[in-house]
């Protein structure tokens, strides 16, 4: 018996060890991926006739995120990307959390801001802490924008406004649902100037024609399947390109 | 309400156990009645109905068991409205939803919003009324006299939600005359907070695996990430049943009643046939005692034995869910059975390390069929786990199974080694080590009490039987 187990679990090692000497082989499904971006300068950019404006890069970007924006890290294909992103992110921890940030390893977000220098700062917070009173959030939000602003002075900064969830979910729950989302990122709607600070929409995207969260594109109600991921990460490259766009108008 | 929750632990159990305790051994059963029916009530407070289906089925159980024993010549004919009884009950609470939907889907029958929620533990307590009923038809036992002692029988709250399915002349003698002594408390209380611990600590956090590679859709997930939900499934829904059961048998003993054992170490079993003896005990004798035997069992040939493995095998998925995939999965375990039983059985038993690579693979995959109900789903996630190409075993996000891995791997580990019986001979070794158990129960009981308050707990996977 005791051999027998033995074997299934060197099995079992196995199985992940060889799982694991794949690693260095490339992902199949490039064709999922969003496109290759053309790389330009911010100059050359602000240069270009603004309505033809080309799709801007994802390079020297930033995502600050929850959940959700850990899914977009895993299954959106911007690898250029810097996600600082994690479950349970809010606006009250987001300055005491260290996280993995691929690429760049495990660090502390004002530390981050401090070390490297952005084009694009995306912000996506808000459904963790939902249920705390709207002032504190809003300052505490306040506060994030003012740090971004003063460690990166060069950057657009993106607030990115919170996902639905479904009507059964948003039926049943007493903080977490759709007329409290709303709420909650009208206000955040109004840090856009539309100049240094922009505002997007995402729920144009997944919606039913309810307002809500589409029910085909989730499971748990409150997050969508991996695979709209590359749409969501499409979507923010083309609403930020029109957002820059109309700026630069 | 559930074993694994604060109310139930810290307001129901000191309140409940402190009367039972405090009352003459004479009045005890009445405690018991009372305290069962408030803990259904509780549970069915919104669906008054519920509690009244469960009053009726007691009631209409010990009347039937009455007129079989003072008016023999008609106990076929009492026999079988008790049958018919709670097979309409249960089926048109469990299987009318389910039916309805499919029909509508078939025929143009207008808009048909029904909406038809399962009286908790009817699926345990039908089965409970029905062998009480057969046993006193076949002369096994006598009817109960006592209403207050069938009440108990069928209603002590240790058993009525999940089982284990008790018969009655399992607890024929405790219900007439027993004294709680303190060995039986202790005892009762070790195994609870060790079904607790179970539940709450291993059961609950590695299912989380299952449930995030749903969030995330099977379409999106690797081959390796596959194989590990699908055994993160296996041991959920085992520490799952199987701590809800230890829960049970605690509450028992607590109770001063030896109720039957309901899993044997089934994960160390080297044939599915052996599993099955092993697996959720006392369902497998209920099929065994009152649909296999009573139809002839394996006494009357080749053709009628098949016939009636199936029929038991048809039944018992069946039991599990309205759905097609129950059907799936309870015809995909008779085939494998018969398979064994005619072809390979022998072979696995004498070759133990191929039966436990061979069950290792057949578990989760039979499981599989038992956890998704979406036919097309299934065929996406079974195209995960055996992917047509190597192109297909990777995700877009390459590294998903080290992420998990790394965030399960103390589940899997202590999961694995809580299939064997290694932790349990310890257990036995050292259960007189009053230090050993008193820190060991300690530590169980207050980390599954914290994680019961910050609401780690997740409802007992076979509630919705």
């Amino acid at each position: 018996m005791k051999k027998t187990v033995l074997i299934l679990t060197l099995l079992f090692a196995l199985l992940l060890t060889g799982c694991g000497s794949q690693k260095g082989e490339p992902a199949p499904n490039e064709k999922l991926k969003p496109e290759k971006q053309v790389e330009e300068t911010q100059e050359e950019a602000q240069a270009k006739p603004t309505k033809n404006r080309e799709p801007v890069s994802m390079k020297n970007t930033l995502f600050i995120g929850d959940s959700r924006g850990v899914g977009i890290c895993e299954y959106g294909g911007l690898d250029e990307v810097d996600f600082f992103t994690s479950v349970g992110m809010s606006v009250y921890n987001v300055f005491d959390d260290v996280v993995s940030v691929p690429n760049v390893g495990k660090i502390a977000l004002e530390e981050l801001l401090k070390a490297k220098s952005y084009d694009k700062v995306y912000i996506m917070l808000g459904i963790n802490e939902i249920g705390y009173q709207a002032e504190e959030i809003l300052k505490r939000y306040s506060n994030l924008l003012e740090t971004i602003k003063e460690t990166q002075p060069d950057a657009k900064i993106f607030v990115h406004g919170n996902l639905h969830v479904t009507k059964e979910r948003s039926q049943s729950d007493k903080i977490i649902n759709n007329p409290a989302i709303n709420r909650l990122n009208a206000s955040l709607e109004k840090y856009a100037d539309n100049n240094r600070i922009f505002y997007l929409d995402i729920n144009s995207l997944f919606d039913d024609n309810e307002g809500n969260l589409d029910p085909e594109k989730t499971s748990d109600n409150v997050h969508v399947y991996a695979k709209y991921y590359i749409d969501w990460a499409n979507w923010l490259v083309e609403e930020t390109t029109a957002k820059l766009s109309e700026a630069d108008n | 309400m559930v074993f694994s929750s604060l109310p139930f632990i810290l307001i129901f159990m000191p309140a409940f156990f402190s009367m039972y305790y405090l009352t003459p051994d004479k009045y005890k059963n009445h405690i018991l009645l009372a305290g069962s029916l408030c803990f259904y009530a509780a549970g069915t407070l919104h669906h008054p109905s519920h509690f009244a289906i469960f009053v009726a089925c007691i009631t209409a159980d010990y009347f039937l068991g009455k007129k079989m024993d003072s008016r023999p010549q008609h106990k076929k004919a009492y026999l079988t409205a008790g049958i018919i009884f709670h097979l309409a009950c249960l089926g048109y609470f469990k299987y009318a939803g389910f039916l309805l939907d499919e029909l509508e889907k078939m025929v143009v029958l207008g808009d048909i919003n029904i909406d038809i929620l399962l009286p908790i533990g009817i699926s345990f307590y039908t089965f409970q009324g029905i062998s009480y009923l057969a046993d006193v038809s076949k002369g096994t036992i006598k009817a109960e006299q006592s209403f207050l002692n069938f009440a108990v029988y069928l209603s002590m709250f240790e058993q009525l939600i999940a089982g284990p399915i008790v018969t009655y002349p399992h607890v024929e003698e405790k219900l007439h005359n027993r004294h709680v002594t303190k060995d039986y408390v202790k005892t009762g209380f070790v195994v609870f907070v060790f079904g607790l611990g179970l539940k709450v600590l291993l059961a609950n956090p590695i299912g989380k695996l299952w449930t995030d590679v749903n969030t995330i859709g099977f379409e999106s997930i690797s081959t390796p990430l596959a194989w590990m939900a699908v055994f993160a499934y296996s041991l959920q829904l085992y520490f799952d049943f199987f701590g809800y059961s230890l829960m049970a048998i605690g509450l028992g003993k607590m109770l001063g009643f030896d109720l039957p054992q309901n899993f044997d170490h089934p994960y160390l079993s080297l044939t599915m046939t052996e599993f099955w003896r092993r697996w959720h005990i006392t369902l497998g004798s209920w099929f065994r005692e009152y649909v296999y035997i009573p139809l002839g069992g394996s006494r009357k040939g080749g053709l009628i034995t098949v016939r009636n493995l199936f029929i038991v095998w048809l039944f018992t998925g069946v039991w599990h869910g309205a759905g097609y995939n129950f059907v799936l999965w309870g015809i995909t375990l008779f085939v494998i059975i018969g398979l064994e039983k005619r072809f390979f059985g022998n072979t696995l038993t004498k070759i133990p390390a191929a039966g436990h690579i061979y069950m290792a693979v057949l578990i989760p995959l039979t499981w599989s069929l038992f956890a998704i109900d979406d036919i097309s789903q299934l065929g996406l996630f079974f195209s995960r786990l055996f992917p047509a190409s190597p192109d297909e075993v990777w995700s877009i996000f390459t590294g998903d199974y080290i992420k998990y891995a790394s965030l399960y791997w103390p589940f899997f580990a202590a999961g694995l080694w809580l299939c064997t019986k290694q932790p349990y001979r310890l257990l036995e070794k050292y259960k007189n080590n009053t230090l050993f158990i008193g820190g060991l129960l300690a530590a169980i009981l207050a980390a599954s009490l914290y994680c019961m308050y910050r609401g780690f707990d997740d409802p007992f996977l076979y509630f919705r039987f």
